[in-house]
């Protein structure tokens, strides 16, 4: 293949995405709450949202070569946006998450360069089942109700914008997470959110400038030299409960062991105690035991505790210490935090307020911040 | 006869420059290279002379002669100039823009006399190794100039022999590292403070020295609050490396504080004064409490900032630190000047003899010239300009400054886009190279971004409101032409001799050279490939 062949892009639209949301059912998924929401008066969006971000790129990407699946998961989109598209996936009128799962395997198949997708962090979910382990670059268009996933463009203008500039060759990749709330906790005003993997995200290089310093080591680099540092400050004979997140996967990987990506694992000694552990396994390894927590911020909005990583409980905290939590982060994970504080809610007050204030993250190897801490809500 | 100034204005307002930057598709000079041809004819020398001098080369060891002669491009004299000056126009140099966009460099005038001063044979023929008694003078310059960092720092003894900023600061966590080894704590003190908006060397040249680095993130105020950093010091802290005012241009009116805590966690503090501009005769680092500070000369002393070097970072320290200096140091005895080389606690040598000489004396030359006052109103009239085309950005659509909204900044300030950019998609990188169609350019900041879509302006002493006045009509021009025609300014430059830089190229190894025979020998690696 060279370098000036043609790009192809494959498109998904989740048509149902976002209608439970302007008719206050805080998500859309199942076929149940999409039936109530349009009962309720509820108009489909997904499709507008795809159609904006199809026109921003179509004056920017040249000669490309669309992919993309029958109405309105796709080609209705793609025909109000005068973008000619080839149908590679039969979908009935009433698409389930199943046809997102499976254009995506099919789009995969078809070795599409990015895959454009529009939907919520439900569609976000599937694709990432779907595919999460073929590295096929992915560009979210928001228009779910929750859209807690990092894979999200800002608007689906932007998104357009992220599209047109990979097919430019002006990106570079970076891993970003698969969040999703649990809808049926989340209509019960419990608030219960779980990393399920990352995916490929395009990110726009930074505007060609004379730069004074050359541009930091991309975030993957980061992400390798924390682990050193974690590892580097070990102690023998303690328990290190290691979060989710790939920043803190990245420790149990140069330690040589399989963790979990998306689980709590506990590592001593450069050994793996316990894979993908739960709130009580972690309880009973840290009883009476010498034990450190190490999390890292996970999803845009910066949450520490209580948003992917339950397990590590407030009753943990209490029986750890708040003071053996180690935080990790890379430098541009916090710069995209735009001087927010990262956030702990871990359904415990006394626990969060203990929490609040400036932690010591692990930015680096011998590099750390002073960041600000504050309780959710 | 025909009205001149006619072109330039509509309704007395001045229009826009109508600049275009010269394109001459200039060769690099090796290619340019014909066998034989010379600049500069040197005569033979005489039977005489050659029978006195010997063979040269009989007092070199065998291994160190050359088997092949150097590669050198040769050219006519007229030939070279004509490369450099065809090269020299393809820039925005410091001397044919408005500089103030170049944001943390203090692009300021640099006087031609402190030039001709240092170009002239009293100072260009001396040679380092002459005898301290043949260079008085030269010695009289240091030591004088020593004198005037001295008076604007507080403090006692000063070194000049860093070779810029981050030599200085290196210098300096040097110090910071020899004075805990002195205490026997060198083990246990391995960390540096410093913070996002302060130079980004302090963390880097930290980092060299051998130290971990915690960096404290800004508050609502723009600069990191008190109990920030509480929570970075311990019985690890070395000290703290910090500037101030931070690159936003907001003074931290708590660094008393700052430097008392770390003091009492038994660190010492380094005041860089990178963004010295505005300060000079009106705070010092010492009255603060500071340990150690540094000025880069290149800023704000006015030498020129030479891409890179020679330069010259001035380093001051408390009396405390005198024996940890990098040796020697210029000193007088009351009849004459000499050198002191008998630190045997010196962190060493941070560059050879005493520095870059002509950088001082030109230094010297622009502070003899202003005088005490007239370094203070330099340093006042820096502040006003920057202050008055804060208020004239911040009334561009979509310009922000974030951070201690309604508060005065000092010397620059780091402005965000970030509202023009989710209006029009143009981001603060296409601004900055748009501005270069009209003559003029910006820097946005380092990386990560912390600010985001940044832009950096600091418009120093040197530049009349008039300069000021028509980089911000640029600007406007460019904002007016986000909103209507985003495109325009996203396909810029055009009147520039480069388009855009593909920027994947410079990250790529196997696509850069950074000599004439490193090109020559990835091009054949690149052909054996293929």
């Amino acid at each position: 293949m060279t370098d000036d062949s043609k790009k192809k892009i494959g498109l998904i639209v989740n048509p149902w995405a976002g209608v439970g949301g302007s008719v206050g059912l805080k998500g859309s998924d199942g076929l149940e709450t999409r039936e109530k929401a349009i009962a309720l008066g509820a108009i489909p969006q997904a499709g507008a949202r795809a159609t904006i971000a199809l026109t921003t790129a179509r004056s920017k990407w040249g000669d490309v070569e669309v992919l993309s699946c029958s109405g309105a998961m796709g080609y209705d989109a793609c025909s109000n946006a005068q973008v000619p598209c080839q149908v590679v996936y039969q979908t009935s009128e009433s698409s389930t998450s199943e046809d997102t799962r499976q254009a995506a395997r099919i789009l995969a198949e078809l070795a599409v360069d990015v895959l454009l997708f529009c939907g919520g962090d439900g569609t976000a979910r599937d694709i990432c089942s779907a595919i999460g382990d073929r590295n096929i670059p992915v560009i979210g268009i928001p228009a779910g109700v929750k859209v807690y996933s990092g894979v999200f463009a800002r608007s689906p203008g932007s998104a357009g914008e992220l599209c047109a500039a990979f097919v430019q060759g002006r990106t570079s990749m970076e891993e970003c997470e698969v969040m999703d709330l649990d809808e049926q906790a989340l209509r019960n005003d419990q608030v219960s959110t779980k990393l399920y993997g990352y995916l490929h995200v395009p990110q726009l290089n930074g505007m060609k400038q004379p730069k004074k310093a050359r541009t930091l080591g991309n975030d993957a680099q980061y992400v390798e030299a924390v682990g050193c540092a974690i590892i580097d400050i070990m102690q023998a004979g303690v328990n290190y409960v290691i979060g989710p997140g790939s920043t803190t996967y990245a420790i149990t990987q140069q330690l040589d062991i399989t963790g979990t990506l998306v689980g709590v694992d506990v590592v001593r000694d450069g050994k793996l105690i316990a894979k993908d552990a739960t709130e009580q396994d972690l309880l009973s390894i840290c009883n009476n035991q010498p034990c450190k927590i190490v999390v890292t911020c996970i999803g845009g909005q910066g949450f520490l505790l209580g948003r992917g990583n339950q397990q590590i409980s407030a009753q943990l905290i209490e029986l750890v210490g708040a003071q053996h939590i180690i935080a990790v982060a890379t430098p541009g994970k916090l710069a995209k935090l735009n001087g927010n504080p990262m956030l702990v809610d871990t359904g415990n007050a006394k626990v969060d307020t203990a929490l609040a204030g400036f932690i010591q993250v692990h930015t680096g190897y011998g590099d750390k911040v002073i960041y600000p801490v504050a309780c959710a809500g | 006869m025909e009205n001149i100034s006619q072109s330039r204005f509509t309704n007395g307002k001045a229009n826009l420059r109508r600049y275009h930057q010269a394109r001459w598709d200039e060769p690099v000079i090796f290619e340019l290279s014909t066998p034989g041809e010379r600049g500069i004819l040197v005569p033979q020398a005489t039977k005489a002379m050659e029978e006195l001098a010997g063979d040269a080369l009989d007092k070199l060891p065998a291994s160190m002669h050359r088997k092949e002669k150097p590669a050198l491009p040769e050219l006519s004299q007229n030939r070279v100039l004509r490369h450099y000056l065809r090269l020299s126009q393809e820039t925005l140099g410091a001397d044919l823009n408005v500089d103030i966009g170049q944001g943390t460099c203090t692009m300021k005038y640099n006087p031609k006399i402190n030039e001709h001063l240092a170009r002239s044979p009293k100072m260009a023929t001396l040679h380092p190794l002459q005898g301290e008694h043949t260079i008085q003078g030269l010695l009289q310059v240091l030591y004088e100039f020593q004198n005037v960092i001295k008076e604007v720092s507080g403090m006692d003894c000063i070194s000049l022999q860093p070779r810029g900023g981050s030599g200085a600061i290196f210098t300096n966590a040097s110090i910071i590292r020899a004075y805990h080894e002195s205490k026997g704590q060198a083990d246990q003190r391995d960390e540096i403070i410093t913070s996002i908006f302060s130079h980004p060397s302090d963390a880097a040249c930290a980092k060299v020295a051998g130290f971990k680095v915690i960096t404290l993130y800004p508050g609502e105020n723009g600069y990191p609050e008190l109990d920030a950093l509480k929570a970075a010091v311990s019985e690890r802290t070395a000290g703290m490396i910090i500037t101030n005012p931070e690159d936003t241009g907001i003074f931290n009116p708590d660094i008393d504080k700052f430097v008392q805590i770390v003091h009492e966690a038994g660190g010492l503090c380094a005041y860089d004064q990178a963004n010295a501009n505005g300060m000079l005769g009106i705070t010092r680092a010492r009255d603060a409490g500071f340990d150690l500070s540094h000025f880069n000369i290149h800023k704000t002393f006015s030498t020129p900032h030479a891409c890179g070097g020679p330069a010259m970072g001035a380093v001051a320290g408390t009396e405390e630190l005198r024996p940890f200096l990098p040796y020697p140091l210029v000193e007088f005895d009351g009849e004459k000047y000499y050198l002191d080389s008998n630190l045997p606690d010196s962190i060493g040598k941070v560059g050879s003899f005493t520095g870059v000489v002509s950088m001082a004396l030109r230094a010297y030359a622009w502070v003899m010239n202003l005088g005490p006052e007239g370094l203070k109103v330099a340093s006042q009239i820096a502040v006003l300009n920057n202050n008055y085309i804060y208020e004239e950005l911040l009334k561009l659509d979509g310009c922000e400054a974030p951070y201690a909204e309604g508060r005065r900044r000092i010397e620059q300030v780091r402005y965000s886009w970030e509202k023009l950019t989710e209006k029009t998609g143009v981001h603060s990188g296409e601004i900055g190279v748009r501005a270069a169609d009209f003559g003029v350019h910006y820097w946005t900041s380092h990386h990560p971004y912390v600010v985001p879509e940044p832009m950096t302006i600091e418009p120093a002493e040197s530049y009349s409101q008039k300069d000021l006045d028509e980089f911000v009509q640029i600007l406007a021009h460019i904002v007016e032409e986000a909103k209507t025609d985003p495109e325009r300014v996203k396909n810029a430059p055009y009147n520039c001799p480069v388009h855009k830089v593909k920027e994947e190229v410079l990250d790529d190894p196997a696509r850069w050279a950074m000599s004439w025979r490193g090109y020559q020998r990835k091009l054949k690696e690149n052909q054996n490939l293929k």
